[in-house]
């Protein structure tokens, strides 16, 4: 009983930490830019340039910064809870290469608008998803954890090289540099207003399934006893991970290792709960996200110019090899 | 553990350094062309890679750089290489004949098959390595072109290629022909648009380029003598930079009377163009409040050459001018959208001003 107040309080504590970072990240965000800024351009009603700039180029920016990495961390919580790996992610069940794919095919095809663009990516991730579930379902003893792994890498690799012949073929590589870097860079209201909906339903729908994942996560078998519909976790899980995924790419592209990352970084302090994770996850992946694409912000025209797939990437793979090195793969 | 990782760090170090200087070692450095008659029917070429004896009158050109000197200069090339996958537009029509050569993937070097294949007599190659040379060599006599910078630099190019293909006299001939018509050009320009400002943007995937002067656009400040605005002249001319990624939060200070954009044919340039139109510093800058915003093709604006050149200049003058598909003002959204449809539906200018390009192909409907 004293060890549970203790740790509540501890995560209490943390989640105090984390909400205050954010509004930091958030304040600094606003007010740095290529333009300097006075703590009077965050006022709405003031009329001045600085705070037009604030309003209609800054804050777009750094709300979606937030959103993607809430997604993305959320989305790769699931994921590992789903397939009990640690090193799971949005990009390891052909999402991410079904969403890359179906945004190829569409900008060859047609010029896409920016909602357009979102469903496309979502049907794209759908359909990746689809192919990982129907190939390792295929095997023997059905869709199993690491099965799903397996295909998940076999399917995202032949999407990645369907996506690469395209590209070399169409001699697309200096018009796809920008979208397989991922950036926020040309963020408007309208691309918040097209990707929010997706993303508040795969938060809702995270949400609702975390109990069932933490009891699917301790073992199947003590899951089915205790009458849980483990298939339809599954299949839920997956359709909260695409809609997370897809949406985060349709607004800024592939931002690679924040759902590996943040997730792992966040489990020490809340133990195996998922309900317990999925919000501190959602913190600091926004926060993660947000100060990431700030660094790369910061950088551009000063002193050089890097997108943000590039700085969550530098922040990225270091974590994931400790990760996968510090810790046994599997979850408890 | 850390000792290990920190080992694999320095060892990737090392090795990304060793393939850079690797790299650099076998980069040819340019050199002026020098030629040297041997007989009656052959001449020694003196170029970046050293000395070669070519024939006196190639008939096969594999312009693997340079086709728009060796068009210009009356040669129709037998390959020329294709960027991107796309053939410059105002070329289109006189190279359907010749080969379109796709540079190996990241290497940008030709593939020495599909250059066997057209039979070259001569084979002109550009920003090659010495490795290359050697394969390009077996083939045909290869000569390898310097590039060269500056706002002069074209004519630099015209005047190397007219030495190794023996036509120095065509080319002062063109150089004349276009300073005289950019004389005509600046003089009608000059009483028109004095003292309004003229800047170029490009959109790009997830960024927006500003350019000033130099490689790639000489055509506007230098040739045609128009005016930048202060922002470019301060952050881009006064600097000798080619380009900067322009922040949209520098937008209020783009104070420009007329703005040329860039769209790339490949990319939603729509899409992204109607990111700028969301944004309301966007509909404050001078040029688009007052409908004075011309959308033009990359494939045309970013082709280097005395044609591309002049292609440009056409297209610049038929915009401040209205005339052909910049005969309405871009005012709206909607206008300014139609109009990106337009720039790739006429990816060449109609002008009745003094046309720049009508001499290049008389019969291609200039």
């Amino acid at each position: 009983m004293m060890a549970t107040d203790k740790s509540a309080r501890h995560l209490r504590a943390i989640t105090g930490l984390l909400v205050a970072l954010l509004l930091v990240s958030f304040l600094v965000a606003l007010r740095t830019g290529v333009r300097a800024s006075r703590w009077t351009d965050l006022w709405p009603r003031n009329r001045a340039i600085g705070t037009e700039i604030v309003y209609s180029l800054r804050m777009p920016r750094v709300l979606m910064g937030g959103l993607v990495g809430m997604s993305l961390a959320v989305a790769g919580a699931l994921m590992q809870s789903l397939t009990r790996n640690r090193l799971a992610g949005p990009s390891l069940m052909g999402l991410g290469p079904g969403a890359t794919l179906a945004i190829l095919g569409a900008m060859i095809l047609g010029k896409p608008s920016v909602p357009e663009l979102s469903a496309i990516s979502f049907v794209g991730a759908t359909l990746g998803g689809l192919l990982v579930f129907a190939v390792a379902a295929a095997s023997p003893r059905g869709a199993t954890p690491p099965k799903l792994v397996l295909a998940g890498a076999i399917v995202g690799g032949l999407l990645s090289s369907i996506t690469g012949a395209l590209i070399f073929r169409l001699q697309l590589a200096e018009v796809f540099l920008y979208w397989t870097l991922g950036g926020l860079g040309t963020t408007t209201w309208t691309q918040i207003v097209g990707v929010l909906p997706l993303m508040v339903v795969g938060l809702g729908l995270s949400w609702l399934l975390a109990p069932s994942l933490t009891l699917l996560a301790a073992g199947e078998e003590r899951a089915r006893a205790l009458g849980l519909a483990a298939e339809r976790v599954r299949m839920l899980t997956m359709l909260g991970v695409l809609l997370l995924a897809g949406g985060a790419a349709a607004a800024a592209g592939p931002v690679g290792f924040v759902g590996v990352m943040v997730p792992n970084l966040c489990r020490p302090w809340t133990g195996p709960s998922v309900r317990r994770l999925l919000p501190i996850c959602a913190l600091a992946g926004a926060l993660l996200v947000a100060t990431a694409d700030l660094i790369a912000r910061a950088l551009i025209g000063q002193i050089i110019d890097i997108p943000l797939g590039v700085v969550t990437a530098v922040l990225g793979a270091p974590s994931v090899i400790w990760i996968a090195r510090s810790n046994a793969r599997r979850l408890p | 553990m850390v000792p290990r990782t920190g080992i694999l760090a320095v060892l990737c170090f090392l090795v990304a350094c060793g393939n850079a200087a690797e790299r650099a070692r076998t980069r040819i450095e340019p050199r002026p062309i020098v030629v040297q008659s041997v007989g009656i029917d052959r001449k020694r070429i003196a170029h970046a890679a050293g000395e070669t004896i070519i024939s006196a009158h190639p008939q096969r050109i594999a312009a693997l750089a340079f086709e728009d000197e060796v068009l210009a200069l009356g040669f129709r090339p037998c390959a020329f290489t294709t960027t991107f996958g796309f053939t410059r537009p105002y070329a289109a029509s006189a190279l359907s004949v010749s080969r379109p050569i796709t540079p190996l993937y990241g290497a940008m070097e030709p593939p020495l098959e599909a250059v066997l294949s057209t039979k070259p007599d001569l084979i002109l190659a550009s920003g090659i390595t010495s490795s290359h040379v050697s394969g390009l060599s077996a083939i045909a006599p290869t000569v390898v072109m310097g590039e060269s910078s500056g706002p002069d630099s074209d004519k630099r190019r015209l005047r190397d290629v007219a030495k190794v293909l023996g036509s120095e006299v065509r080319a002062e001939q063109i150089i004349a022909d276009y300073e005289a018509r950019l004389h005509k050009a600046r003089q009608l320009l000059s009483m028109r648009f004095r003292g309004e400002t003229v800047a170029v943007l490009r959109v790009r995937a997830r960024k927006y380029n500003l350019f000033g002067s130099g490689l790639t656009l000489p055509v506007l400040y230098d040739d045609l003598g128009l005016q930048p605005p202060a922002l470019v002249k301060k952050l881009l001319l006064d600097k000798k930079r080619e380009s900067m990624v322009l922040d949209p939060e520098l937008l209020p200070d783009l104070a420009v009377d007329h703005l040329f954009v860039i769209i790339n044919p490949q990319l939603a340039s729509d899409r992204h163009t109607s990111a700028l139109e969301e944004i309301s510093l966007w509909q404050q800058v001078p040029a688009v409040a007052k409908g004075q915003v011309y959308y033009v093709s990359q494939t045309n604006w970013m082709s280097r050459g005395i044609i591309a050149r002049s292609v440009v200049a056409d297209e610049v003058i038929a915009a401040l001018l209205r005339e052909g598909r910049f005969g309405a003002p871009a005012d709206s959204p909607q206008a300014r959208l139609q109009n990106i449809a337009a720039a790739f539906a006429h990816p060449t200018p109609v002008t009745r001003g003094p046309s720049l390009t009508s001499s290049w192909f008389p019969h291609d409907g200039y």
